[in-house]
């Protein structure tokens, strides 16, 4: 109904336009045109396999349906207004109003839905999926899945807003922006009931009812040499539910899991640019931020799925029943661009980004926690990341004899941490670029990039965690790391219809301070294109792609009675070493033809695609009794998983055009897909299983599996163009 | 919420407002081309390039009333005086500036900037990647084209014809909607120039996924200190073979940084899976370690159940 309710109002805004036209065509010296078109097409479809992926992203499943779209816009020598819309009545549908008077104000307001189906019919031995209370029949959910419920996991989001820009008072502009978007569905979520490794889980149905309104506005001045502008943005994120309750599968009893907290988020920024002599620019970004959050804590929860626990009844306690989230996050950005002389292009850069964390410390004493049962009074205390980043550096463009150009830069990045394992980090990276346009129909251009961070810590005292893993392990993103980069590309462009290019790249990154965990990846990406005109015959375009990457790491399995960490020390069946090495090798190609059967007229598409993505993972373990406590007949080449996301999807499109007059044409075509999906994760999914002993249940809903599709569209469309 | 959209029933009257303000006054702002050395206007050019003058005329660079040149000079504005051109019987480049593959990106971009220069998307020009790649305006933009920006191509597909690489990503099976047109580069690039890295639209990468994923933003009690530094540590938003944009599957991503007693630090091979047992490791099927730590974004759970992204 509300639906109904935007289209008419909408359409009803629309109707106003000939008037709105013709009131202003009295004042314009050529008054105004109005323009557009009316299409429609229809499909019938027939989808086989996993509708949900088929549909991702589109309103489409098996069956048929007509997807409308209007385009109308008025235009005159100082106003235009444009209405679009496209697949009204579907949950994709957009509708944009968009106008103004030339040189003095423009607006634009839109309503727009995006769907993302991710799986159809899952299932769950809870009822009300969707809801934040969750309850299943019995006194434990059932074992088996035919019994359970049905549910779909789809993400809805409906987009509202404008904007509005003034110019009438140039050099002064004022822009206004509000946008609200309203995002509803089920997503999967995890509810663990232990806290030993692993406890009973039981996937569940999460409520998305996310409400987030963003409103801008911005003031500046632009004439030369001067360029400034001061923005206000506030955002406003708000959640319907702030916790999911659900009765335990290990008791009947209600256990809580915490959703995304309402948030609110607020920045100030100045930006400028000003012309200096000798072609000269300085720019600069001075921008403060913050944003907060308020969430009231859970006073109990469920131990184990089983035992209540009372945070706030002695000896337990907790500092605060609310948490108060607080960041500040300041950006200071200054930039000083130069092209002195014809031959030299300079840039000189600083960036200050410093994020400091003002959230609350909570303290919770909860003497329940199995970790701790030898140490009663277990203390948890939030600890506060924030971070701080100093940019700077330069780059340096030379115009060269013979119309080589090299471009040569630096910069230095230090980051700072509020984090024991790895406090600083310090990035050097160098790269150059040579590029040639020698030739008015080939530019061939190299390029390097290396990047060499050194990062400082952990200290002796953070080594204790964990046995003092942290000795051989750093989290990779800020651990030491040598990176080059290798790029090649020809773009050939012989002929005006003639186009065609190869690029290459080569990336390789080395974590030289860990002997566990990720030791190095590389990357290798091909590219290769040409598109072809063939007079008023034909134009055909091709392409191949191939992206594959690399990864080795190392680890060392351990428990706490086994706790020597070390991996140079000897190796037991429960302490040993192990590698992985990860192949993830995607290649794509295609071609297309356009042929101008009857020119202007007649014309006949053909287009097909084609991805494949192989994964797998390579594993070693290096102790024969490990081995053996695996699984008797396992070694070092049967243990591997050989399809981690292996898929391939092939599409074909064929689509005939026919011009009957230059306001009306129709069109016919047929398209073909055909997605097949592997993973050892994946594969012969089980919604119920138990550990070897049934001892330990685990409850899967079907998120994500089985997503191989075939599907076959027939579609026709008119279109009438005034 | 009904009301809110009745509000689109002013929008005619804002219309009807803009078009009877005074607008500027095309007689004040109009200079006989011809009267200028080497211009032979509008015309002239007309009476060979008659396609490329009708489409000119329906974009906003035949507008009288935009201030600048390009209504004023019309073809020549951009194309320079064409006196020399029409005395030498025209053709391609003769005399004339084209707009071709050969022509020397800056000086089509100045050609441009002649007018653009001083308006606000353009503002930071000096420090776009692409003015550096010497990419020039009409690698994007036709002004012969009509369209929305007088695009060459729709959204996305503009920058596809040179980020190949990028197109290889979004063909990937998870992927934003961006070839489904409803995500496209420029909601988070600005190819124009900006301070961020990549010309993001963000004083960092955070900041700009932040802007449609606002339930992450927090602040949680219990962070996860890569997740508050970078989402591309874990997240490629370009596209990935891995559900929900990952760079690598789980459990071996989280593996890469978590190795602990039993689980974290355990091999999980082809015995663990369900094609191989009837009890496979709970830890690999499904969602693997997101089976059970769910709030790796950020949590506000209780006790060690939020302390270890639980609850």
């Amino acid at each position: 109904m509300k639906m109904k309710t935007r289209i008419i109002t909408l359409v009803a805004a629309f109707s106003l336009l000939p008037f709105a036209s013709a009131f202003s065509a009295d004042g314009d010296s050529g008054g105004g045109t109005i323009s557009g078109d009316i299409g429609g097409t229809g499909w019938v479809s027939s989808v086989t396999g996993n509708k949900a992926k088929f549909s991702e992203y589109r309103d489409m499943t098996s069956g048929g349906g007509f997807y409308s779209n209007i385009r109308l816009g008025y235009d005159s020598d100082t106003n235009w207004m444009k209405f679009r819309t496209s697949d009204m009545g579907y949950d994709t549908q957009n509708y944009q109003l968009d106008g103004g008077s030339y040189g003095n104000v423009k607006f634009n307001m839109f309503y727009n839905e995006i769907i993302h189906n991710i799986t159809f019919d899952a299932k769950t031995p809870y009822s009300s999926a969707g809801g934040n209370v969750l309850t299943y029949t019995g006194a434990a959910p059932s074992h088996n899945p035919a019994t359970w419920n049905s549910f779909d996991y789809s993400i809805k989001r409906k987009q509202t807003g404008g904007d509005i820009k003034f110019d009438m008072l140039k050099p002064f502009y004022i822009d206004f922006s509000a946008t609200n978007e309203r995002r509803t569905g089920i997503l999967p979520v995890a509810a663990n009931t232990g806290m030993t490794s692993p406890g009973a889980f039981i996937e569940l149905p999460a409520p998305i009812a996310y409400t987030t309104n963003n409103f801008m506005g911005e003031i500046g001045y632009a004439a030369k040499p001067v360029i400034a502008s001061l923005s206000v943005l506030y955002s406003n994120f708000t959640n319907d539910n702030h916790v999911l309750n659900y009765e335990s599968i290990l008791s009947t009893k209600t256990d809580t899991t915490t959703l995304p907290p309402d948030n609110d988020y607020y920045r100030i920024g100045f930006k400028g640019s000003l012309q200096l002599p000798l072609n000269t620019r300085f720019n600069v970004n001075l921008a403060n931020a913050h944003s907060e959050s308020t969430f009231d804590l859970l006073r109990s929860y469920l131990l184990n799925g089983t035992t209540p626990v009372s945070l706030t009844t002695s000896p337990n306690s907790l500092s605060s029943s609310t948490f108060h989230g607080k960041k500040d996050i300041q950006n200071y950005n200054f930039v000083l661009t130069s092209n002195p002389v014809s031959f030299l292009d300079g840039k000189i850069f600083y960036k200050y980004y410093n994020t400091t964390n003002k959230s609350d410390q909570i303290t919770a004493i909860d003497t329940n926690n199995s970790t701790t049962a030898s140490a009663p009074g277990f203390l948890f205390t939030n600890p506060l990341f924030d971070y701080k980043k100093n940019t700077y550096g330069g780059d340096l463009g030379f115009r060269l004899p013979a119309r080589f150009y090299l471009d040569i830069g630096y910069s230095y990045v230090s980051t700072d941490r509020s984090r024991e394992d790895i406090p600083v980090t310090n990035d050097n990276i160098y790269k150059a670029e040579l590029r040639w346009n020698g030739l008015d129909y080939l530019t061939p251009k190299i390029g390097y990039e290396r990047l060499q961070r050194n990062a400082a810590g952990p200290t002796a005292a953070d080594l204790t965690d964990n046995f003092g893993i942290d000795t051989w392990l750093h989290r990779f993103d800020a651990s030491r790391q040598t990176r080059d980069t290798y790029k090649a590309a020809v773009d050939f462009y012989p002929l005006d219809k003639l186009d065609m290019g190869v690029a290459y790249k080569y990336k390789k990154s080395d974590y030289p301070g860990d002997i566990l965990g990720l030791q190095n990846s590389r990357t290798d990406e091909l590219d290769i294109y040409g598109e072809y005109g063939i007079g008023n015959i034909a134009k055909v375009n091709g392409y191949f792609d191939i992206q594959n990457t690399k990864t080795n790491s190392s680890f060392r399995r351990f428990d706490t009675t086994n706790t020597d960490v070390n991996p140079s020390d000897p190796q037991s069946a429960s302490l040993y070493n192990w590698n992985m090495a990860m192949k993830d090798d995607t290649y794509e190609f295609g071609a297309g033809v356009d042929v101008y059967l009857v020119p202007k007229k007649l014309t006949l598409r053909l287009q097909y695609d084609y991805v494949n993505s192989d994964g797998n993972d390579d594993l070693s373990i290096f102790n024969s009794a490990a081995l053996a406590a695996l699984n008797p007949t396992a070694n070092n080449s049967n243990i591997d998983i050989p399809s981690f996301d292996d898929y391939k999807k092939s599409s074909f499109t064929s689509k005939l055009s026919y011009a009957v007059t230059k306001s009306i044409a129709i069109a016919a075509g047929f398209s073909y897909e055909q997605y097949r999906y592997s993973d050892a994760s994946l594969n012969n999914y089980k919604d119920f299983f138990t550990n070897s002993a049934g001892t330990t249940a685990y409850y899967l809903s079907g998120a994500y599996a089985n997503p191989s599709y075939t599907a076959r569209i027939f579609f026709l469309s008119a279109a009438y163009k005034f | 919420m009904q009301k809110k959209y009745l509000i689109l029933l002013l929008i005619p009257l804002v219309f009807l407002l803009a078009s009877v303000s005074k607008s500027r006054s095309s007689e004040d702002a109009t200079k006989e081309t011809t009267e200028k050395e080497g211009f032979i206007g509008a015309e002239t050019c007309q009476g060979c390039h008659e396609t490329q003058y009708a489409t000119y005329a329906k974009t906003i660079h035949s507008k009288k009333h935009v201030k600048g040149p390009a209504s004023q000079d019309a073809c020549e504005t951009c194309h320079g005086p064409g006196a020399k051109h029409v005395e030498k019987g025209g053709g391609r480049g003769v005399d004339i500036f084209a707009f071709d593959k050969k022509a020397d990106p800056r000086a089509k971009t100045a050609k441009c900037l002649a007018c653009h220069e001083e308006q606000r998307q353009q503002k930071f020009w000096s420090m776009s990647k692409h003015k550096a790649e010497d990419v020039s305006c009409d690698n994007c933009h036709s002004p012969h084209r009509g369209g929305d920006k007088l695009l060459k191509a729709e959204k996305s597909e503009v920058c596809f014809q040179c980020h190949r690489d990028i197109k290889t990503m979004v063909n990937k099976q998870s992927h934003h909607p961006i070839k489904e047109g409803k995500v496209s580069c420029s909601d988070c690039h600005n190819p124009h120039g900006e301070f961020g890295d990549k010309m993001i639209k963000a004083d960092s990468v955070n900041e700009l996924c932040y802007k449609c994923h606002a339930d992450k933003r927090g602040p949680f009690m219990w962070e996860h200190p890569p997740v508050e530094e970078n989402c591309t540590t874990c997240h490629n938003p370009h596209g990935s073979n891995h559900n929900r944009l990952l760079v690598m599957r789980t459990p071996q991503l989280c593996q890469q940084c978590h190795d602990g007693a039993y689980h974290p630090g355990t091999p999980y091979t082809q015995f663990s899976s369900p094609a191989k047992t009837a009890f496979p490791a709970a830890q690999l099927v499904g969602r693997a370690c997101l089976n059970c730590h769910n709030d790796v974004h950020g949590t506000n759970g209780p006790s060690a159940y939020g302390q270890r992204f639980l609850k």
